[in-house]
């Protein structure tokens, strides 16, 4: 019987048994964890058998990008529209670029890949991952944060946003300024005033 | 003086946030980003533009600010001295890692009645006691160092009351985000007896008389320290007993405006000729003890810790100091083997009991008015 099995039937029958219900973090876990497809696919080719299903993420510029399942559900919001069935051709993300989706589906697919973050190996590698993956001009940077904001991608967004304190961080305001290019729209008695304000003893 | 309108509009009138830049964000990630910064760079940023001062105003910001722990830059410790002239007076800001000093911070502020006692800190504020000697009348002042703002409490009782002395303490409560002063008036009339409570609230900005309160337990005339631990303000008090006067820690819970009593360690040796409570660890969370004994190889202290708040089983002898000192109380237990000291010259130390070594701080002073306390800076008292 396995024989006349080809790679669509396991595609719809593993698909049909998805857990239908919203799963919470705090419900048990049903099914296969990431990792454990990931272990199990990568000791099977995957033309003969692929246990998980692909995405299509449309970006603003009509760009299409196909993911895995299981990368894409990194995307909190995402994973609700799967689970609402709002997914069957594909997602649309009218609030994101293709660049900046094609970066984001690259952090996701390392953060998915990793197959074991505790072992001290692993958590190197991605971590400095990360510290080059912010490497980016300001703008990307904030369209980053935008995005990680509305795909709600907690681990991106807590990236990014510690990137831009780690910019602010020690700077004095006129530094701040010039690293983020911003105007300094205080009249002379206003600036007076909020220097007096903030006199700062610890100078 | 006129009022700068940035304070008391939600955004300039004048502009609108910059394209482009991190105030362009929504509202919700920039406070996310800016509770990330230590108070200084909070302060820096507020100058940078005119949409800067109402973020860092904000009170949604200002709730996840005060609500956090603070960065590791905002933590300090505060090293309070005089010149051995009694002229001088030193508030000295230091390292909580190796103590050196950091920066002399000056208390905008000048004393009505001849003694500014510090009463405790918490969350950026210190709070002091404008006070005289005998603690028989004061003024409660609430004080920001990082932003130097200073904030002057109105006196609860009528100018015609009179009281033997006060005992007062301080804290921030994390569960209502409140800073609260709590005072025991002890009276005029069998002032170990009688005693009444107040509490202030910075947010209500009044006093609220504790009715049918009273602390158990009475403190001496004159000034009385305490340690401000696990969000109790805590003392040793005297406790009048069938075989006289013993000690017991009184503690006066903040958030829950009540009192609890704690019993010394059971094995403590009991001829101490002095005793003393401060606190302990890195982090300073723990309660400890300080007794002291004259005997004939000399003068030793013993450091005791009460390891779960509360417990009374759980005191323990953290360690023993036996280096020749004025019989001033160690002022602070960095961990399980450092302590702050002041020796009889005055010379402010750290002692480490495992090396047995002492690390001269270079500061000098008079040893009876050594203070430590841990502060942490944070932008409160920002908005008045």
């Amino acid at each position: 019987m396995l024989k006349n099995l080809n790679s669509k039937h396991i595609q719809r029958f593993s698909y049909k048994y998805l857990p239908q219900f919203p799963i919470s973090p705090n419900s048990p876990k049903l099914g296969f964890s990431r990792s454990q497809i990931a272990n199990y696919r990568s000791n099977f080719p995957t033309t003969i058998m692929s246990s998980s299903k692909t995405i299509v993420l449309r970006s603003s510029d009509g760009e299409t990008f196909e993911v895995d399942e299981a990368v894409a559900v990194e995307s909190q919001t995402i994973k609700h529209m799967i689970e609402d069935g709002c997914a069957d051709t594909s997602i649309p993300l009218p609030n994101v670029t293709s660049k900046i989706l094609s970066k984001v589906i690259e952090y996701c697919k390392k953060h998915v890949e990793t197959p074991n973050a505790d072992e001290k190996v692993a958590e190197e590698d991605l971590k400095s991952f990360d510290a080059d993956f912010v490497k980016v001009d300001q703008s990307t940077l904030f369209d980053l944060i935008l995005a990680a904001n509305y795909l709600n991608i907690k681990s991106l967004l807590d990236l990014t946003c510690q990137t831009v304190a780690d910019m602010i961080k020690g700077k004095t305001p006129e530094e701040i300024r010039k690293t983020f290019n911003i105007k300094n729209d205080f009249t002379p008695e206003e600036e007076e005033e909020v220097r007096r304000e903030n006199a700062w003893a610890f100078e | 003086m006129k009022k700068p309108k940035y304070n008391s509009y939600p955004t300039h009138p004048m502009s609108k946030p910059q394209k482009n830049t991190i105030f362009s964000l929504p509202q919700d990630i920039i406070f996310d980003i800016l509770s990330r910064l230590p108070t200084k760079s909070l302060i820096h940023f507020r100058s940078v533009c005119t949409s800067s001062p109402p973020l860092i105003s904000h009170p949604s910001f200002t709730t996840l600010h005060l609500s956090a722990t603070g960065t590791a830059d905002d933590h300090h410790i505060l090293i309070y001295y005089e010149s051995t002239d009694y002229i001088n007076h030193f508030y000295s800001l230091r390292s909580p890692l190796t103590f050196q000093e950091t920066l002399k911070l000056q208390v905008p502020y000048k004393t009505l009645h001849g003694y500014l006692r510090i009463v405790g800190s918490d969350k950026g504020l210190i709070c002091l006691f404008d006070t005289n000697y005998y603690s028989s009348l004061g003024t409660v002042i609430l004080w920001n160092p990082s932003i130097q703002k200073i904030k002057v409490v109105d006196d609860p009782h009528n100018v015609h009351d009179k009281f033997s002395h006060f005992v007062l303490g301080f804290g921030f409560v994390l569960r209502s985000l409140e800073f609260k002063v709590v005072e025991i008036a002890y009276d005029l009339d069998n002032f170990k007896v009688n005693n009444s409570v107040l509490v202030y609230s910075l947010s209500r900005n009044s006093w609220e008389k504790k009715e049918g309160m009273s602390a158990p337990y009475y403190l001496t005339r004159g000034w009385s320290s305490n340690v401000f631990v696990n969000g109790f303000v805590n003392w040793l008090a005297f406790k009048e007993g069938d075989w006289g006067v013993s000690r017991v820690i009184m503690a006066f819970d903040l958030d829950d405006e009540r009192f609890e009593v704690f019993d010394l360690p059971k094995d403590i040796v009991p001829n101490y000729d002095q005793i003393n409570i401060s606190s302990y660890g890195e982090e300073f969370l723990s309660l400890s003890l300080c007794a002291h004994y004259v005997g004939i190889n000399g003068e030793t202290w013993d450091v005791w810790v009460m390891g779960d708040y509360g417990l009374v089983d759980s005191w323990k002898k953290a360690f023993v100091v036996s280096q020749p000192m004025y019989s001033v109380p160690p002022l602070l237990m960095k961990n399980d083997h450092e302590v702050l000291i002041v020796l009889h010259d005055g010379k402010l130390m750290l002692f480490d009991a495992i090396k047995n070594e002492m690390q001269d701080l270079e500061t000098q002073g008079l040893p009876s008015t050594f203070r430590a306390i841990t502060y942490t800076a944070s932008l409160a008292l920002l908005n008045g």
